[in-house]
């Protein structure tokens, strides 16, 4: 029984490991910082205000992985930056569909398609302190992207939602 | 930076002012936006209940491409009003309205499609006492549905499209 026990645990942990990018994975390998795993009800939490705007974001998401990476401590440079990029276009093929920059922050949103549905989301914000990756298996609502563009841009509050859910 | 460059090349077909987006792109002060079609594809998997927003999702389904670029709490607004307007080729635009409000001037331009009757372009420069911007829609554009088009897609810069939609109303000052 405490056979079945571990080798359902380990079935469970690969099935986790292989629904994130390898870029993703390589990264948080490669770099101290925080990661953070969120399901679908963990996300549901997260929104103890009711906000709809939130729940629309997140309706279609199944799993968010989450890393924050302090690049003065890492010395995550620009080059490495632009690697990251090109390694979710290239190895990856994801393909971008937004990117802007706002008060020197840049950010780049990527998706994955397969059978014409988005079956992965990646939205990297960065900016001469930190690198944020979302790692999403699914979609967020697209319309809603500039909201969580705005979201994170301007006071990081998804971050922060997440950081506090997972503390709490 | 070399993504953002490629990107805005595949992007910039037949876009307006090219050479004014690439020269401030790298120029950290200015914000920028840059949407791909395969986020307007996308968008049209959105839920609609009502009719009238299934035409909204039809008509966002037809464009190619977005670029915002913009920069607020500036001295420079109105000069860097004046440069793009400058850039902008006569020859290949025509000026559908001015606006004047408050302190902001706001020019709209539009470049025809290869289809009669149909706008490939849509080009607005705005600049202000403290703050510029200026934005490129581009692909198969419909001018009646434009001003719902940016409020549906909630992104700043394309609010200012719904002045398109008051124009109907005759409400504005044309310069």
């Amino acid at each position: 029984m405490k056979h079945l026990l571990i080798i359902a645990l380990t079935a469970c942990a690969l099935q986790v490991a292989h629904a994130q990018t390898k870029t993703t994975e390589l990264l948080d390998d490669k770099h101290e910082g925080t990661s953070l795993y969120f399901y679908k009800n963990t996300l549901r939490m997260l929104n103890q205000k009711e906000d709809k705007e939130f729940d629309e974001m997140i309706k279609d998401i199944e799993k968010i992985r989450f890393l924050m990476i302090d690049r003065q401590t890492e010395n995550f440079s620009n080059a490495d930056f632009k690697k990251l990029q090109s390694d979710y276009t290239k190895k990856e093929s994801y393909e971008e569909i937004m990117n802007g920059r706002l008060d020197g922050r840049n950010m780049n949103i990527y998706v994955r398609e397969s059978g014409g549905k988005v079956k992965g989301t990646i939205i990297i914000a960065a900016d001469s302190s930190n690198l944020y990756v979302l790692d999403i298996l699914g979609r967020i609502a697209l319309e809603k992207a500039s909201a969580l563009f705005k979201m994170i841009d301007e006071n990081s509050d998804v971050a922060k939602k997440l950081k506090n859910a997972h503390i709490d | 930076m070399a993504m953002m460059l490629s990107s805005i090349a595949a992007f910039s077909q037949g876009d307006a002012i090219s050479k004014f987006f690439t020269k401030y792109q790298d120029d950290e002060t200015f914000s920028q936006v840059t949407i791909s079609s395969k986020m307007f594809s996308l968008l049209t998997d959105m839920e609609v209940d009502k009719p009238e927003d299934q035409e909204i999702i039809d008509a966002i389904s037809k464009l190619k491409g977005l670029r915002i670029l913009g920069k607020d709490d500036t001295r420079d607004g109105r000069t860097l009003y004046k440069e793009a307007l400058a850039l902008l080729p006569t020859k290949d635009y025509e000026e559908l309205m001015s606006v004047r409000d408050e302190d902001k001037d706001m020019k709209f331009f539009i470049r025809s499609g290869a289809t009669p009757g149909k706008i490939a372009e849509l080009v607005m420069v705005m600049g202000g006492a403290d703050d510029f911007m200026v934005l490129s829609l581009f692909g198969e554009i419909d001018l009646k549905k434009i001003g719902k088009i940016g409020s549906k897609m909630d992104i700043d810069g394309l609010n200012h499209l719904h002045k398109l939609d008051d124009k109907k109303g005759g409400d504005k000052d044309k310069h």
